[in-house]
């Protein structure tokens, strides 16, 4: 366990000494205290574009510190020989695969955690300005934060999966498009539905099947819809699955990541 | 006793279907305890390689290898081995002293024993001056002495250097010679990978020349090169009117200056006798041995006379 929590704790004092995490973090303060500024030109209430853009950004950027510094990890470390150091000292490769998923999970959770600050610090002074006092919005916020983090799970694990046996551009781009399906998956299965009332598509829905259910359900873990509209979807909008999202999360990054450790124990350097 | 045993040791790697690469080639050596062990070859020799199944990164292909009498196929993860790579580019954001406390707590060292052990170890590379600054400012030998460091963090038995001169000036590859030195009075045995081997000559107890895979001399210094200094070189002013056509041997001509290389104190006296008698004039006769350099020339040359050597 201490091995996985230096190498954690290593990679986290990594990234946050990388300038390509504060660029990411610039844009990120950028985009958040746009939306500041944008409340002004909203026409249905300023309050639902500083929900949707901040929750749209805390999860976006999530994705960018996964793409640009975590698919980068595990090649760099074989890049510069440190792995063989490691090695040498007896910590065992999956150990290494955990530690380097936890530096990134805490690296993204760090920056969640400074932008939720950001978000809710606009949403108070919002309304404060506008004599709204809006405790529900801030409880459904917290909700759709912790889903996010739950999410970033997945997302941070799918990095670390393809950072263990593939090249850094790679990585990015699968993991890139593996976040958009996830996003997607709901839209997936309404056309799986559609395509298995026309005949003959037996084969090709039942492919498309293995590749639904293969791919991570991060629709489950996305509440933006339900902050932003809370009030009109009413019941609809308490009655979202947390437990099913929750468990999907936990154990969708468990299996991810014993594939990663699976995988980076066989791999020869 | 063996620290280090191979037997058969063979690395085949495939490239796409049909095409492999032997990468290495039956090689069984011993290194025994306390020696420092030279492990020479050219590029592709398969040295890397050798380390590489060492520190179970790769898996052989065939054959096995003992570490401190453990198989490297069912030994524990943590052998008493200390491993610094070849050019590494360690942690740049990190101080000497972090990089160390990292391996420190890789090892389990209990934090209240931490702090003496570094000191220790960076008092023992020279790096005190150094050790609250980050790596990346750090120049090649630092980084060199910073990697040697960690890999005596665990105390090891054996200690793994691939290639630890390379690229250092001649200051820096005297202070990585004197601490090799240091390592060895310890106690610890070292197997030493390197190109430069004027310094291999001068501190290794036993060499083994590897090329394409195969194991080509294995010995003490003294059994590869020979204890007698029975090779002389020699250095003639010419008459005038020689040209180098008319020496009969190999050996640099300038200026009416010749310089030869004469295997043994016959030899030497022939070819003296026959120009002093046409006029030439003694400059200097200088014993010699055989170095390590030529003997690797000569070993890899047999094998391979095509090969592009570079010592």
């Amino acid at each position: 366990m201490i091995e996985i929590l230096t190498i954690g704790l290593n990679t986290f004092r990594e990234a946050i000494r990388s300038k390509v995490l504060y660029l990411i973090l610039f844009f990120m303060v950028l985009m958040i205290g746009s939306s500041f500024f944008l409340e002004t030109l909203a026409l249905d209430g300023g309050d639902r574009l500083i929900k949707n853009l901040g929750l749209s950004t805390i999860s976006f950027f999530g994705l960018l510190v996964a793409m640009f510094i975590g698919v980068n990890l595990i090649p760099q470390e074989v890049e510069s020989k440190t792995i063989y150091t490691i090695v040498s000292q007896g910590v065992q490769r999956w150990q290494f695969v955990l530690g380097k998923f936890l530096g990134l999970i805490l690296t993204v959770y760090v920056n969640i955690a400074l932008m939720t600050v950001m978000l809710l610090g606009i949403l108070l002074y919002y309304f404060a300005t506008t004599d709204m006092i809006e405790g529900v919005t801030f409880f459904w916020m917290i909700k759709a934060i912790f889903m996010e983090l739950l999410a970033m799970l997945i997302v941070v694990a799918v990095a670390i999966l393809f950072s263990s046996f593939s090249t850094p551009i790679l990585s990015a781009v699968m993991t890139g498009c593996v976040y958009i399906i996830g996003q997607m998956t709901n839209d997936f299965w309404d056309y799986i539905r559609l395509q298995s009332e026309k005949q003959g598509t037996e084969i090709y829905c039942a492919f498309l099947k293995v590749i639904y259910y293969l791919c991570p359900h991060l629709d489950m873990l996305n509440l933006k819809k339900q902050v932003v509209h809370f009030e009109e979807l009413g019941a609809a909008a308490a009655s979202f699955p947390y437990g099913a999202g929750a468990f999907h999360a936990i154990t969708y990054t468990a299996v991810i990541l014993f594939i990663a450790c699976l995988a980076f124990s066989k791999r020869d350097f | 006793m063996a620290v280090l045993k191979t037997e058969n040791l063979t690395k085949i790697f495939k490239k796409g279907w049909k095409e492999a690469k032997v990468a290495l080639d039956g090689l069984s050596i011993e290194v025994q305890e306390g020696e420092i062990f030279g492990f020479l070859g050219p590029n592709g020799a398969g040295k890397t390689t050798t380390i590489k199944i060492l520190l179970r990164l790769l898996k052989p292909t065939s054959g096995r290898a003992e570490i401190l009498d453990k198989d490297l196929a069912t030994a524990p993860t943590r052998l008493r081995v200390g491993y610094m790579p070849e050019n590494p580019y360690f942690y740049r954001f990190l101080t000497g002293e972090e990089f160390l406390q990292f391996y420190a707590k890789l090892n389990h060292i209990p934090s209240n024993q931490r702090k003496k052990r570094i000191d220790e170890l960076i008092e023992t590379v020279g790096m005190n001056h150094a050790r609250n600054v980050r790596i990346r400012d750090y120049s090649k030998g630092m980084v060199q002495r910073i990697g040697l460091a960690q890999a005596l963090m665990h105390d090891p038995k054996l200690v793994l250097l691939d290639e630890p001169l390379s690229g250092l000036d001649p200051i820096g590859r005297k202070e990585i010679r004197d601490l090799v030195y240091a390592l060895k009075e310890q106690g610890r045995t070292i197997f030493f990978c390197s190109h430069i081997l004027s310094d291999v000559q001068d501190i290794c107890d036993r060499v083994a020349i590897l090329h394409l895979g195969k194991l080509l001399k294995l010995g003490s210094l003294s059994e590869l090169l020979g204890t007698e200094k029975d090779r002389v070189e020699v250095e003639l002013k010419m008459p005038e009117g020689t040209t180098k056509e008319s020496l009969g041997i190999q050996g640099d001509f300038h200026n009416g200056i010749f310089k030869t290389m004469l295997d043994n104190t016959e030899q030497a006296n022939q070819f003296l006798d026959q120009w002093k008698s046409k006029g030439a004039v003694v400059r200097a006769l200088i014993p010699q041995r055989k170095s390590l350099e030529e003997l690797f020339v000569e070993t890899i040359r047999a094998q391979d006379p095509k090969v592009a050597l570079e010592t």
